[in-house]
């Protein structure tokens, strides 16, 4: 009798100390998380700006109509649901949006918005996303019909990136724009910047985003903290000096996993890295001498030397990141071949070799270390490289200027083969860096982005990207891996695979 | 009373046994063996290492010391040990020639003005105030943000701001030396300005502008590595000390060796120069001892 009793209490004991555990893996409401960026944002107007650090500081301030999810799809936004036709898409709204001035969002404030990004006198970076359209009017508050001047395949995505939000008209009339009081309908509200310093971000009440029922946000407050320096970065976590970093340095991944109160996440990202070649300054402007180059750089000892084998991803012969539908079925360049490289060179009238200059930035690893692996590289076929390095701030307008022979940069798309071809390659585009103009590609590409037939559209882009390959405009290095890492208490972050810092929207915090 | 006037108007590094005194004396030889060591070493390169101190050997990257390797390989595979000895090729060449641009110009520009006073001396004395008022790597790193990074353009920036503190020591000299007995004698028995200048003047003192000089060679040696690290100095691949701490810190947490070469190679470089110049110093007038 008695050893049944002490059984059953045993039981109902053991069945007790379930509830506990269950109860720690549901989200928790509260906390700061301090986080640590690599650099300041240029501006805080989304729609002006080109810069990531802006875009990833502030894309949790603003919503888009639509959005990228964690695996790459696009989700409702702002806008709940759509229909489309070939030049004609309608969008209706979410019904309790506010911004963070109070004010409700209507159909009026998603023109207006367009329109600004469209507007020639705004000069946004983004103009080009939206050159397809005729005309944007907003059909009663929550209806809003776009239409276009031809069929417009990649419309959802530019209208998905995150730069391309929803504003406040009255706000950027009164400001003259977004810089000093950034107003937004996202899950949390701007409060304050200082440079060079910290970036504060705090919990809207009002957003209308839930993550299974459950209001968000579930943090009280986001301090963005700025870490130039990648090693400082990494070792501010290691401390618990902050909770959460972007771009892990390919030197500090492995030591930070081996770390038992951190936890790294990511992978593959939507960027690509190559050798800039800029098409018009002899004798880059000899398809051979370009080819050579293809031929004679070794990808795999730059990722595994200079990105500690985790950096990137050996390019796959595309900008398109591989596994992704449209990415090019094969690469030409599929090995080194050092003597084809040569005979291009002497077919070129290059057989003794030229000198070049080879502008890096300082500023980011991954876009630096790899010079000198491509100086011996090309050194071997009578290349004699010297580099230059600068830091960001004095790189990067010079090289958005085209005032460099040869650099190492890239850029990343978001889903649509149009984001990673069209930029970088079009005829005149913003992106295309190389002065790169080919009559083919550029039909091609603009057949692509009239067609919405996804396995014609694939043909098309399966064409412009051999064409790519056999211009050589660039020298196509790796696909990027970016990471992020936190301590173990943060907990819900997910890592988007094209550089966006949405998973801070459900991130919440064990202590 | 005239023999001990006379006596004192011989240059006091002339005076006999300073040379004697110099070997004999332990900080002058410690710092002396660092400094041949390091000059042996830059000079003789070549011959004390089969390595090319700029082509990448990816497979070895990242080593620990060994044989072949004593002070391990950097992140490209290359060896950091003769990396170390052709840097110390340009961390010298750098210092040298930016410390005697600035003698050249500064310790001049402070002697003239030291020996005849007036407006001029009024003028370069604001010139060196505005200079001094700066932090000097502040004003270096100005300097080359304008003008460009590059080889020459850091040794001419650091010949900038060392010009003003020479000057002053040049100058401090001159007047402690202007108003001697010596000096008032050969006017008074008319020699020129100039005569007096070259035969009394100069000879005696020199003295601080050497131990000046010495102590400046070690602050340039520390200020082109500074530089060199932030990325203004010599460009890569070529070896300079301070960018392969900068390099050596971005892998830290895979192995410290990269880093550790060039800073050892910085610390001899400099301790043999401040042990040199105190003990420079020391010899050739104690009444220095304590500024």
């Amino acid at each position: 009798m008695r050893t049944w009793f002490i059984v059953i209490l045993a039981g109902l004991l053991l069945t007790g100390l379930q509830p506990l555990e269950a109860q720690t893996t549901a989200p928790v409401y509260g906390g700061t998380l301090r986080a640590g960026m690599q650099t300041d944002p240029v501006g805080l107007d989304p729609h002006l700006t080109n810069a990531t650090a802006t875009r990833n500081m502030m894309e949790n301030v603003f919503d888009t109509l639509v959005m990228i999810d964690s695996e790459g799809k696009v989700v409702p936004g702002l806008a709940e649901s759509w229909r489309a036709s070939p030049l004609t898409w309608t969008f209706t709204l979410r019904r309790n949006v506010k911004f963070h001035n109070g004010r409700p969002m209507t159909a009026d404030d998603v023109v207006y918005s367009i329109n600004r990004i469209r507007d020639p006198a705004t000069k946004s970076p983004r103009a080009g996303d939206f050159a397809e359209i005729e005309s944007i009017r907003a059909t009663g508050p929550y209806g809003v019909t776009i239409r276009l001047k031809r069929p417009f395949s990649p419309l959802l995505a530019k209208l998905a990136f995150s730069t391309n939000v929803i504003v406040p008209k009255e706000v950027v009339q009164k400001d003259g724009d977004l810089n000093t009081n950034p107003i937004g309908t996202g899950p949390f509200r701007f409060v304050s910047y200082t440079p060079q310093q910290r970036l504060v971000l705090v919990r809207s009440g009002d957003y209308w985003g839930t993550d299974q029922g459950r209001r968000l946000p579930y943090l009280v407050r986001i301090e963005f903290v700025f870490f130039p320096d990648a090693v400082a970065r990494a070792t501010a976590l290691r401390t618990g000096a902050v909770d959460w970093i972007e771009y892990v340095p390919s030197s500090e991944v492995q030591s930070l996993r081996a770390d038992a109160n951190i936890e790294v996440v990511g992978g593959l990202s939507a960027n690509f890295r190559a050798l800039y070649i800029n098409n018009t300054v002899p004798p880059f402007n000899n398809v051979k001498v370009r080819q050579a180059m293809a031929w004679a750089i070794n990808r795999k000892e730059i990722i595994d030397t200079a990105l500690f084998g985790v950096g990137g991803i050996e390019s796959v012969g595309s900008t398109i990141p591989p596994k992704n539908f449209y990415t090019v079925s094969r690469n030409v360049y599929d090995k080194v071949d050092l003597n084809r490289a040569r005979q291009l060179m002497a077919e070129a009238g290059q057989a003794n070799g030229f000198d070049a200059e080879l502008y890096v930035t300082s500023t980011y690893d991954f876009l630096r270390t790899p010079a000198e692996l491509i100086q011996a590289q090309l050194g071997r076929i009578g290349i004699r490289l010297r580099i230059v390095a600068a830091d960001w701030s004095v790189y990067l307008p010079t090289a958005l200027a085209k005032r460099f022979t040869l650099t190492i940069l890239g850029t990343s798309g978001q889903s649509d083969p149009d984001d990673f071809l069209y930029g970088s390659f079009k005829t005149g585009a913003p992106l295309n860096l190389n002065n790169f103009s080919d009559a083919e590609v550029d039909r091609l590409l603009e057949q692509g982005r009239a067609t919405a037939d996804q396995a014609a559209r694939k043909r098309i882009y399966e064409q412009v990207q051999l064409r790519v390959q056999e211009m050589v405009p660039m020298v196509l290095i790796f696909h990027s891996t970016q990471f992020e890492a936190v301590r173990k208490h943060v907990r819900g972050f997910q890592h988007w695979p094209n550089t966006s810092y949405l998973g801070l929207r459900t991130t919440w915090l064990s202590r | 009373m005239a023999s001990s006037t006379l006596a004192s108007a011989t240059s006091s590094i002339a005076r006999p046994g300073v040379r004697r005194r110099l070997l004999r004396h332990p900080g002058a030889r410690i710092g002396g063996v660092l400094l041949l060591a390091v000059l042996a070493g830059a000079l003789l390169a070549p011959l004390l290492t089969p390595y090319d101190p700029v082509q990448v050997a990816p497979p070895q990257r990242l080593q620990g010391p060994s044989g072949p390797h004593p002070l391990g390989t950097d992140l490209y595979g290359r060896d950091t040990l003769t990396r170390v000895l052709y840097g110390g090729r340009i961390s010298l060449a750098v210092a040298g020639l930016a410390v005697l641009l600035s003698l050249l110009v500064g310790g001049v520009m402070g002697i003239v003005s030291g020996f005849w006073g007036g407006w001029a001396d009024a003028l370069m004395m604001r010139l060196s105030d505005i200079m001094l008022a700066f932090p000097a790597i502040l004003l270096a790193i100005g300097l080359l943000a304008f003008l460009g990074g590059g080889f020459w353009n850091v040794v001419l920036a650091i010949a900038i701001i060392y010009t003003a503190p020479l000057a002053r020591v040049g100058r401090g000299a001159v007047i402690s030396v202007r108003h001697e007995e010596y000096v008032e004698a050969a006017r008074a028995l008319g020699a020129s300005d100039l005569r007096i200048l070259g035969r009394h003047v100069l000879p005696n003192a020199t003295a601080p502008l050497i131990v000046e000089t010495t102590l400046r060679l070690a602050l340039a040696i520390l200020a082109e590595a500074a530089l060199s690290f932030l990325g203004l100095g010599t460009q890569p691949p070529a070896p300079t000390w301070g960018q392969m701490i900068a390099e050596g810190r971005a892998v830290m947490t895979f192995t410290s060796w990269p880093a550790i070469g060039p800073g050892l190679a910085i610390t001899m470089t400099v301790l043999g120069f401040n042990l040199l110049g105190d003990a420079v110093r020391d010899v050739l007038d104690p009444h220095l001892r304590g500024t």
